[in-house]
């Protein structure tokens, strides 16, 4: 029976060339979502491969300047002194970009994926954010994920609304109930064949999306599974709210209006309506903060040395042991004092910049269960690494790694006569921890609503056919 | 005519799902009225807050070396207008806070969108969004089947036998839907206007003629695509059909098309790197003057050129800079700033009209698409667009060259000695220095801006006046 529905409907597909006509085209709207990925993936990975390799070059120039080094006068020359040791290193650190981010952009086109690793370069410079055009933000872009989140379920929409109603209004729903096989049955599997094809532009740009990927250097084959895998659930919610649908008995027009106002309502109004709440609820700051940590670092070498001393001391009680009246190592010792009371205010503003971003994350989390298609875009955002949660933990290694290494190169200077190549190559490195994924957590709600769907269009089967 | 437009406007008001949405749109215009207007008045608060702060900043800076002062900078905040309650445009996409110091152009950075999450992709709800996209939508379910059902239910067949012609007809039906649509929309302006008065009072009062020339062009939009909807109904013999394409249309021009458009945008006029960019910045720059190494030729020249302006017999004169009545590093760094400002102009040029490009397939397209056209217009005169963005970059960098020249001529000559790197002003002097303000643009000027859009939605009307001269001539009953 499933092979004669099967072949009624592929014949039936064939003879309609409006509908072909509309495959061909969201299939070619999903290999642009795919173009348009890449070509964001490749400006962003051209940008962090000029700056790495810039500060390859720096490095490589520094270390072998330290060969040339004697130390045979007394003091120490500039290259040993901090602040010149990162000047001329300029060092940068990019953050790993996902392969898949070509599938989800997310927010990889607004946050930066390079910022500065040197330690007195606050996080607040922005050196290396690319120039942006608003209007483009503004509009978003077209995406895989769009594609799923948003066309996949009109093209579905459009070839499924009118399975039942169809028959209906023609005059041949008699017809089909006089078969052997039930008609709820036979409705299902016609359902099924229509989801199948409206499937077929995403399996296109699956198997697409997989010829890019793969051959990218950091491509994981799970992550990969994982996206499609979010994908499939997404477009299994259609199928058995589809499923649902078909139970209540209703005309083409109101079966036409209750899609379209179910989509509007998922991936329209209520997204639209919480961001608006959010927006009010968790306001964007004035970012007064780089105000305050310019004033503060303009004024933190002018503090009274006794003021630094005491800081340091705080933190280094080891310190107390060294000769501090020594001149050359007062200087040292307000250096050191400087960097880092500069570097814990901007820690302290930063962390006060990101709790009002956590605190935005948990209620959107909180509020997957309102907007289930939220969760879909935050999970797929998550595999993808392009959501805040990456970026966040990317800055935060990045603040981690410069804290240790102004603390590893003043305590040389400090402690020690002179920082030779062994401590040159010994310098920090930035961590490579990977940071939690979680993306399942996000889709309990949809997980939840097509359970709810299925089991009702199980349950209701004999009620509204 | 006349008997047409009661006759549609009651079937209209009587259906229970026009009903139910129109309920539906009423409660969200005041969702977003109070969100708006409470949400703007915080943002006001916030930026006045921020402003007086920085200001606060510069007038206590105490004692201080007019250079110093360079360095430390200023910080200007995006600034905000009452017109962005009802349309914020790009604003939350640009950047928000400007750091103006010496020897620097910055760009505006920290755009509000970088603190929110990937959902923020989701968009949010404005009054001009609603009028934008919902309205519309409101328009299909409202007149997809204006013709349609007066066809299948054979009301068309009756009315023609009465005599009224097709063209009475058609505008009937146009005006009376429209009079449902405006006087919706109307009720939703009242209510977001008279919820600012009351949860945003001493935010800043709206501009009547501003408001009125903003709704006026969101009149001509719901006006064109209300006449679109009955036209289409018209062409197409069934409800089903109408419907699904209308829909399908919405889609199309609402949500995808404004994406496509931007991506071919930038594919067409791609974004420079900030590093190739930095490079030939740098370049440029180096074979100026250098403010920091008097050893630099051109430095040099200049300060022969000083010497000679002041007629210092270099071959007596041992001490020249003691002899010189004016601090030359004032003057060197002045010069420098001067010639920097020629780079930063041409290369910064070449990347904002690089970005005006990438726009202009949007502007062009409201051509083919009304919703673009509104949504600029409504962007230029809400000062949430682009241009309003370029305008305030622009000011703030005329501001950057006036306190920097401010600051060197202080240094130059307000009495200290060249090389004098310690000499300090009076903090008195800090409020000689006059705070950046930012004019608001005029109506004019936002209509001149977005002449194109202006001129697509006067388009539009007249396609549609056209249409409906054309289809009246070929409308069937049947």
């Amino acid at each position: 029976m499933l092979q004669t529905i099967f072949k009624y409907e592929w014949k039936q597909l064939l003879r309609s060339k409006g509908v072909l006509a509309a495959l061909l085209l969201f299939g070619t709207i999903a290999v642009f979502c795919l173009q348009q990925g890449q070509s964001i993936y490749t400006f962003q990975q051209k940008a962090i491969d000029s700056a790495t390799a810039k500060y390859q070059r720096n490095y490589k120039k520094v270390q072998a300047v330290f060969d040339t080094l004697t130390y045979t006068n007394p003091g120490i020359i500039d290259l040993e002194e901090p602040f010149s040791l990162e000047w001329q290193l300029q060092d940068v650190k990019a953050k790993e970009v996902s392969p898949l981010s070509i599938l989800t952009i997310g927010q990889s086109d607004i946050y930066t994926p390079l910022m500065s690793g040197q330690f007195n370069k606050p996080i607040f410079k922005n050196d290396f954010a690319e120039f942006q055009n608003p209007e483009k933000l503004l509009v978003g872009n077209l995406d895989m994920s769009f594609f799923v989140l948003f066309i996949f379920p009109l093209l579905f929409i459009a070839l499924a609304y009118n399975v039942r109603s169809a028959d209906s209004e023609a005059g041949i729903s008699p017809l089909l109930s006089t078969q052997v096989t039930s008609i709820v049955q036979l409705l299902n599997i016609r359902l099924f064949f229509r989801w199948l094809i409206s499937m077929l532009p995403l399996i296109a740009g699956a198997i697409a999306s997989l010829v890019v990927v793969a051959k990218l250097d950091a491509f994981s084959m799970l992550s990969w599974l994982q996206w499609w895998g979010v994908a499939l659930l997404y477009a299994l919610f259609w199928l058995f709210l589809g499923v649902l649908m078909l139970r209540f008995r209703l005309s083409s027009l109101v079966n036409a209006i209750a899609f379209t106002s179910i989509w509007i309502l998922l991936l329209v109004a209520i997204p639209g309506l919480l961001n608006t709440w959010f927006n009010y609820k968790f306001p964007s700051t004035n970012k007064t903060e780089l105000a305050e940590y310019r004033d503060y670092d303009f004024k933190a070498w002018d503090q009274p040395f006794e003021l630094q001393e005491a800081f340091l001391l705080e933190r280094y009680p080891r310190f107390k042991e060294l000769n501090l009246a020594n001149g050359m190592d007062s200087i040292k010792f307000k250096s050191f004092g400087y960097a880092l009371m500069v570097y814990e205010k901007e820690k302290q503003l930063y962390n006060q910049m990101s709790a009002q971003k956590n605190r935005l994350a948990s209620a959107e989390q909180n509020s997957f269960w309102l907007n289930p298609a939220g969760g879909v875009m935050r999970s797929l955002a998550t595999i993808s690494k392009t959501g805040l949660q990456a970026q966040q933990q990317f800055e935060e290694k990045v603040l981690a790694y410069r804290e240790n290494k102004l603390k590893y190169l003043f305590e040389k200077l400090v402690t020690q006569p002179h920082f030779t190549k062994q401590d040159f190559e010994g310098m920090p490195k930035m961590a490579d921890g990977r940071g939690k994924n979680g993306f399942m957590s996000n889709l309990l709600p949809l997980l939840l609503l097509t359970i709810i769907c299925m089991v009702l269009g199980i349950l209701f089967r004999g009620k509204f056919s | 005519m006349k008997s047409i437009f009661s006759q549609t406007i009651t079937n209209a008001l009587r259906q229970k799902h026009l009903q139910v949405l129109a309920a539906v749109l009423l409660v969200l215009f005041a969702l977003v009225a109070f969100n708006s207007a409470v949400a703007f008045k915080a943002k006001m608060q916030s930026f006045e807050k921020a402003r007086q702060s920085v200001r606060d900043a510069w007038l206590n800076q105490g004692p201080q070396n007019p250079h110093s002062s360079a360095h430390y900078g200023h910080y200007i905040f995006q600034p905000v207008d009452a017109m962005q309650f009802l349309d914020n445009g790009i604003r939350p996409f640009a950047g928000s806070i400007l750091r103006l110091e010496a020897h620097a152009q910055n760009e505006a950075a920290f755009s509000p969108a970088q603190d929110k999450s990937e959902l923020s992709r989701f968009g949010d709800m404005s009054f001009a969004w609603m009028l934008q996209v919902l309205m519309p939508l409101f328009i299909i379910l409202l007149c997809f089947n204006a013709v349609t059902a007066d066809r299948e239910n054979q009301n068309l067949k009756l009315l023609s036998a009465q005599g009224i012609s097709n063209a009475n007809y058609l505008w009937g039906k146009i005006a009376s839907l429209y009079a449902v649509v405006i006087g919706l929309s109307l009720a939703g302006l009242l209510t977001q206007l008279l919820t600012y008065q009351i949860f945003a009072k001493g935010a800043g009062s709206v501009a009547f003629t501003k408001v009125a020339a903003w709704f006026l062009a969101y009149a001509v939009y719901l006006f064109v695509l209300t006449g679109l909807s009955v036209l289409v109904s018209a062409w197409i013999k069934k409800s089903n059909a109408s419907l699904v394409m209308q829909l399908a249309t919405w889609v199309l021009l609402m949500i995808v098309m404004p994406k496509i458009t931007a991506s071919a945008g930038a594919a067409l006029h791609p974004m420079e790197h900030k590093a190739a960019f930095n490079k030939v910045l740098r370049e440029d720059r180096e074979k100026g003057i250098d403010g920091h190494n008097p050893e630099d030729e051109r430095s040099k020249k200049f300060m022969d050129s000083v010497v000679a302006h002041y007629k210092i017999d270099t071959a007596t004169v041992k001490d020249v800079n003691a002899a010189l009545p004016v601090n030359v590093d004032g003057l060197v760094m002045q010069a420098d700033e001067e010639y920097a400002n020629l780079v930063y102009d041409k290369h910064f040029k070449r990347i904002r009209e690089n970005i005006v490009q990438q726009n202009s397939i949007s502007k062009y397209a409201s051509f083919i698409n009304p919703y673009l056209a509104i949504r600029n217009t409504s962007m230029g005169i809400s000062q949430s667009d682009f241009s309003s963005h370029l305008n305030l970059l622009g000011e703030a960098e005329q501001y950057r060259r006036y306190l920097i020249k401010n600051l060197n001529d202080k240094m130059a000559y307000g009495g200290s000695k060249t090389g004098d790197w310690d000499w300090k002003v009076d903090p008195k002097y800090w409020d000689t220095v006059k705070d950046f303000a930012y004019p608001a643009a005029s109506l004019v000027q936002t209509l001149q801006a977005n002449a194109v859009e202006v001129g697509a939605l006067v388009f539009w009307l007249l396609l549609l006046v056209f249409g409906i001269v054309i289809t009246s001539k070929k409308l069937t009953v049947l």
